[in-house]
């Protein structure tokens, strides 16, 4: 005679949370630090961000490289990155003004051109879709595997 | 095949070309918005316009014609279409980086871009954010007025909630005619969402979670906002939008699988970062459902995460189920069941294959019972619905499954639905009926006790008396031989028994027909008049027609009817048993049924037997297998001493619950495979925890024959493993030789042994690719059956004379028909739905339908709690008085499981041939207990279900009302 019945017994055995929650009694306070650190940076999103961009496949880096590697780009993403550092602290009256700063920096930036054959952010992504109808892409590419990472291309640029 | 001329280049166009299609076949890219293949040409966006001899035209929805000179790229041209695109971009915010659609899929964000759009203004809308749906949201600031999702709602699916208000200025889509979302009359199928080509529309489940940037704070991001209108688009920052699109794509996968409810076989990908599931996209190639998903299909997958799921065997011990490890939980069932067998032979063994797991695994289930447990107890929950219909089938025609496939029947001339609430059990199919109703004027005729959707669409309803339809089938055959309006060719050359049939039909005149079935002669007429009329027929049906004392006659004397008018073996034709579960169709295909081997090889065939036991190195058992029903009769009375059942809540699916408890407590073992704690799970000795549907690899058959595959969208739960994994462990443990690395080495083996999957092959089934068995060698399949020949040995159909048996009908005691079924929001017991928030918002519990004669009689208001009691058991449940039930009819609706599920009243008739219970012949009586607890009678569903609400029918976007707004520019000449 099987009755039915509702409950599950509590594991006997430690569940593997708790088997780590056992070893690392001995370094609490640096993990308490780290796992911090993971919940903020998981809360802003970036711990996504980071893991998202050190996954990405080589097509992306290369990608991101050749733009990055164009003086009045970095100098862009330079911008905005001072702007996203600041924008939290900004508070609502001041934003016009940073807004035309931050304008005029770009504008700035646009005002030097590179050197050598320019190849637009349009044709760029274009070449992601049709690889085939840009020569100077993939060139470019080409060039970049060689080269390996940005750093390593900066070096060599001497930049 | 003609010629145009695209800036002077000739292109080849095929007949019905637009100039559109044509550029795009021939691999040239022209920008579009508004169109869709799926959805045609909606001429909203003005930004494909062409030029054809000097005036602008749009190339979506202009034909081609031979030797046409078509302007596609000269700088006025061009010019015009950015124009057009600098409209359309007045009502969208192009902040792509922190927008939640730029995955490399939004059509506004890739035109732009190929466009080469620098700069653009923005209007924002003056109206809010509507949020109210639990599933999805409206953005008005963002919607560009394509009006695609009215299209897909009003045509496409035929859900007719949405249209774009142009009266208004600005105009925005409107729910109703302008009520909020979650109380218009949308049934949350999501289709609006899977086709929008921006953020306006948009899953809640991906808000926040594909931008990198989304989850930064609302000011911030609003700050963001204002400094992209500022400074976007500039060529950098699409540029970083490109980028971090690319970088979202890289942690966003997307699965190709078919969905876990009903049998209609929704392909999509699901799109998963880890185990959260981001979002479901049906896409175009979807070969049953297209763009089209239901409301489950779409957003019922909260269950996959549910904290509530097993997550380790578990061992009854001392009145407690005890979590072990797996190999102990293997062995100990291994060990288990050996004793059964040895003490009281194979037979006394039962095992119930899952109809939600895949083929592979239904094929593993039936050989662990037939080759290592040795015996033919192996069935699966077709016994609990469809079975007559393959009887039906196969008595007639000879294969037990639907003669066809969803696009036979919506290309038939006339459909009728007898017992089946298509709308809510089978909603995808159902749109398919909807959209050749609506936009071709296909007829439909419903025979159902229940008004429910399907009968009010329908060109004509026939209210039956519960269990009559075979009177009515036989009586309609019989007025259509009165008046010699058989298809006399037909029945010479490829039927057989004719003549008994003309004389079976002898009882059935009208009279009799109207005093059984309570179907005014009038209407039994005009039901005739519309057979004879359509050149083509199909039938579907479901439960209402099979779980029935006649359930396997009725089926019989549909099929009959379908040869009679010549309505088989030829395209748009035939009979649509709809099935209930994903894979209800598949299990049986591969096997697990008593009397058949995969591909409905029959057991007791010598030849079969001697393939499969060849095939298998094993001697096969002689005795005939038990059905599901039996086992639980043959528990009780000692013959079956245990039970393996994988995926099924039999104690809820049986009908007599009080009588299936008895059963499990009677067994010596019982094992049961599941996802959660279910109520049958709760008898067992062990149960082990398996994986959900997204988390494994296989094939599935839908109803329509339909073979597909699913792939792993993400690991088994920790702690759960495959169906396959543990039934093959079983089996090893058992003493068997099985070393199958996976379902494609299983297929391999099925196709081998059975004739019909003979070129069922993993990668025929690649990607969205799908096969209608059978399947011949060659690989070619069978999208309708019976062309050249039926199934039985001389080629020809079998008529198969019918007779009357009378229903269990209402009594002086108990006066009351109950009627029972599904919901469109929730499947079966709930066990998996009521998981889902939104659904649960949507119906949060299940209530009695009463009609408003039947409560004004009884005294019995809205939320009014009520006593049902039958003959075998009672139960309490509040109720909800609707016109969807007449008279003396009651409905229950199926999804409940604990004190209110339908099988505590249920009892113990059944389809003597198949026997399957008659759960929807049932009569009871209620009473009041006590009133509702409202201040003013509130009826047990909430205000915000769809069906409080009225749809609001039109044809399309009308974009005539855009061309006549003063602000509209007309093209150019
Ligand atoms: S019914 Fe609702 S979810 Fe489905 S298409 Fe219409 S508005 Fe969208
Ligand atoms: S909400 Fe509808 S009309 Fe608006 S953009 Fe999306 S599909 Fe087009
Ligand atoms: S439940 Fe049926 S109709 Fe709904 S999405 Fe799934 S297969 Fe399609
Ligand atoms: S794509 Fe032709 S008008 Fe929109």
């Amino acid at each position: 005679m099987a009755e039915p019945i509702h409950e599950v017994a509590a594991p006997a055995t430690p569940t593997p949370p708790e088997l780590l929650a056992e070893e690392v009694q001995g370094s609490k306070e640096a993990v308490a630090n780290f796992l911090e650190l993971l919940r903020v940076l998981d809360e802003q999103g970036l711990l996504r961000t980071m893991t998202d961009f050190l996954r990405s496949n080589e097509e992306i880096l290369r990608f991101a490289a050749d733009w990055l590697s164009r003086p009045r780009n970095l100098r862009a993403v330079q911008n905005l990155r001072r702007v996203l550092e600041t924008l939290d602290r900004v508070d609502p009256e001041r934003l016009d003004r940073i807004l035309t700063e931050v304008t005029e920096a770009v504008e700035r930036a646009a005002a030097v051109e590179p050197a050598g054959p320019r190849l637009g952010g349009f044709a760029v992504m274009r070449q992601l879709g049709e690889p085939e109808t840009n020569r100077g892409l993939r060139v470019l590419l080409a060039a970049l595997s060689k080269f390996g990472t940005v750093g390593e291309r900066e070096s060599e640029d001497g930049s | 095949m003609s010629t145009i001329y695209v800036d002077g280049k000739p292109l080849t166009a095929s007949p019905g070309d637009t100039i559109l299609d044509a550029l795009l076949r021939n691999g040239i890219s022209h920008p579009h918005v508004c169109y869709q293949a799926k959805l045609g040409p909606l001429q909203t966006c003005d930004t494909c316009l062409v030029a054809v001899d000097g005036r602008q035209v749009r190339a979506c929805a202009t034909a081609t014609i031979d030797g046409m000179h078509v302007d596609a790229s000269s700088a006025g041209i061009a010019a015009a279409r950015l124009d057009r695109m600098g409209q359309l971009l007045l009502n969208h915010n192009l902040y792509c980086t922190v927008c939640d659609k730029n995955n490399g899929d939004c059509v506004l964000h890739n035109t732009a871009l190929g466009m080469g759009i620098q700069r653009h203004d923005f209007r924002p809308k003056p109206y809010p954010v509507d949020a109210s749906n639990p599933f999805f949201q409206y953005n008005p600031n963002q919607c560009i007025l394509c009006g695609r999702c009215v299209e897909a709602c009003q045509d496409l699916v035929v859900n007719e909630v949405l249209s774009i208000d142009w009266s208004l200025n600005p105009p925005r889509v409107v729910f109703d005619h302008g009520k909020d979302a979650n109380h218009s009359s949308c049934v949350s199928c999501g289709t609006c969402s899977t086709v929008c080509p921006v953020d306006a529309l948009l899953e809640k489940s991906i808000v926040g979670e594909a931008s990198h940037f989304s989850r930064i704070s609302a000011p911030t991001k609003e700050k963001l906002v204002q400094l992209s209108q500022t400074l976007i688009p500039t060529e950098e920052l699409w540029a970083i939008s490109e980028l971090e699109a690319k970088a979202r794509q890289a942690s966003i996968t997307r699965t190709k699988t078919v969905c876990t409810f009903c049998g209609v076989g929704c392909a999509f990908d699901v799109w998963t970062r880890g185990r959260k599931i981001l979002k479901v996209m049906p896409r175009e190639e979807s070969p049953a459902n297209g763009l089209a998903t239901c409301v489950k299909g779409k957003f019922g997958w909260s269950f996959v995460n549910s904290p509530e799921r097993l997550t380790s065997p578990l061992v009854r011990r001392n009145g407690t189920f005890v979590p072990v490890g797996w190999d102990e939980a293997i062995e100990y069932v291994a060990q288990r069941l050996r004793e059964v067998k040895e003490r009281h032979g194979p037979d006394s063994i039962g095992v119930i294959a899952t109809c939600t797991g895949t083929d592979e695994e239904a094929y593993l289930t039936q050989k662990l019972a037939r080759q290592v447990i040795g015996t033919h107890n192996i069935d699966n929950c077709a016994r609990y619905c469809q079975a007559p219909a393959s009887m039906g089938l196969i008595r007639t025609v000879g294969v037990g499954a639907d003669s066809g496939n969803f696009e036979e029947i919506a290309a038939s001339d006339l459909v009728v639905l007898c017992g089946t609430n298509t709308a809510e059990a089978h909603p995808v199919l159902a749109s398919k009926i909807k959209r050749a109703q609506k936009t071709r004027g296909q007829k439909v005729i419903v025979l159902d006790v229940r008004r429910h959707e399907m009968a009010e669409r329908a060109d004509l309803f026939v209210k039956t008396a519960p269990g009559a339809d075979l009177a009515i089938a036989n009586a309609v055959a019989k007025y259509v031989l009165d008046h010699g309006w058989q298809d006399r060719t037909f029945i010479e050359d490829r039927t057989s028994n004719f003549d008994a049939y003309v004389q079976s039909l002898e009882p059935f005149t009208l009279e009799f027909a109207e005093r059984v079935s309570g179907v005014p002669r009038a209407t039994l007429v005009r039901l005739a008049e519309m057979v004879h009329a359509a050149r083509t027929m199909c039938i579907l049906w479901a439960m209402g027609i099979t779980q029935h004392g006649a359930g396997s006659d009725t089926c019989t004397a549909l099929c009959n009817l379908l040869l009679l008018t010549g309505n088989f073996g030829k395209p748009a034709t035939g009979g649509y048993p709809l099935r209930g579960h994903c894979n209800v169709q598949g299990v049986s295909d591969f096997g697990a049924l008593p009397t058949f081997l995969p591909g409905y090889q029959r057991w007791d065939d010598p030849e079969v037997v001697r393939r499969f036991e060849r095939g298998w190195n094993v001697t096969l058992p002689k005795k005939k297998g038990l059905t599901s029903t039996e086992m639980t009769d043959a528990a009780l009375d000692g013959r079956l001493h245990a039970m393996y059942i994988i995926g099924e809540d039999k104690l809820l699916a049986d009908a007599n619950q009080a009588k299936v408890a008895e059963a499990f407590r009677t067994l010596d073992f019982l094992v049961v495979q599941e996802l959660f704690l279910t109520r049958t799970a709760e008898f067992a000795d062990v149960i082990l925890p398996v994986a959900a549907s997204l988390e494994k690899e296989g094939t599935f058959v839908s109803s329509e024959r339909r073979l597909q595959r699913l792939n792993v969208a993400m690991p088994p739960l920790a702690g759960t493993k495959t169906d396959f994994e543990v039934v093959q462990r079983i089996a090893r443990a058992m003493g068997a030789d099985w070393n199958y690395a996976g379902p494609r080495e299983v297929l391999e083996e099925v196709a081998a042994l059975t004739p019909a999957f003979a070129g069922a092959t993993w990668e025929r089934l690649e990607g969205f690719r799908s096969l209608f068995w059978p399947v011949a060698a060659s690989g070619e399949d069978t999208p309708y059956l019976y062309r050249d020949r039926f199934a039985f040995p001389d080629g020809r159909a079998h008529f198969f004379p019918t007779a009357w048996t009378e229903p269990e009908r209402p009594d002086a005691e108990y006066d009351l028909s109950l009627d029972n079924g599904r919901m469109l929001e929730h499947f079966h017991w709930g066990n998996l739905t009521a998981l889902s928030e939104g659904i649960e918002q949507k119906v949060p519990e299940i209530f009695l339908e009463i009609s408003p004669e039947l409560a004004a009689e009884r005294g019995i208001e809205n939320g009014d709690l009520v006593r049902v009691t039958s003959r075998t058991g009672s139960l309490r449940v509040n109720a909800l008085v609707t016109k969807r039930v007449e008279g003396k009819t009651l409905f229950l609706s199926l999804h409940d499981a604990e004190r209110r599920t339908v099988n505590q009243l249920t009892g113990d008739r059944r389809d003597p041939p198949t026997q399957t219970p008659a759960y929807k012949e049932l009569a009871v009586k209620i009473e009041k207990v006590a009133t509702g607890s409202g201040a003013e009678p509130e009826p047990p569903l909430p205000r915000t279900n769809p069906r409080f609400a009225t749809r609001v029918p039109q044809r399309g976007v009308l974009v005539e009302q855009k061309w006549a707004r003063p602000d509209y520019r007309p093209l150019g000449g």
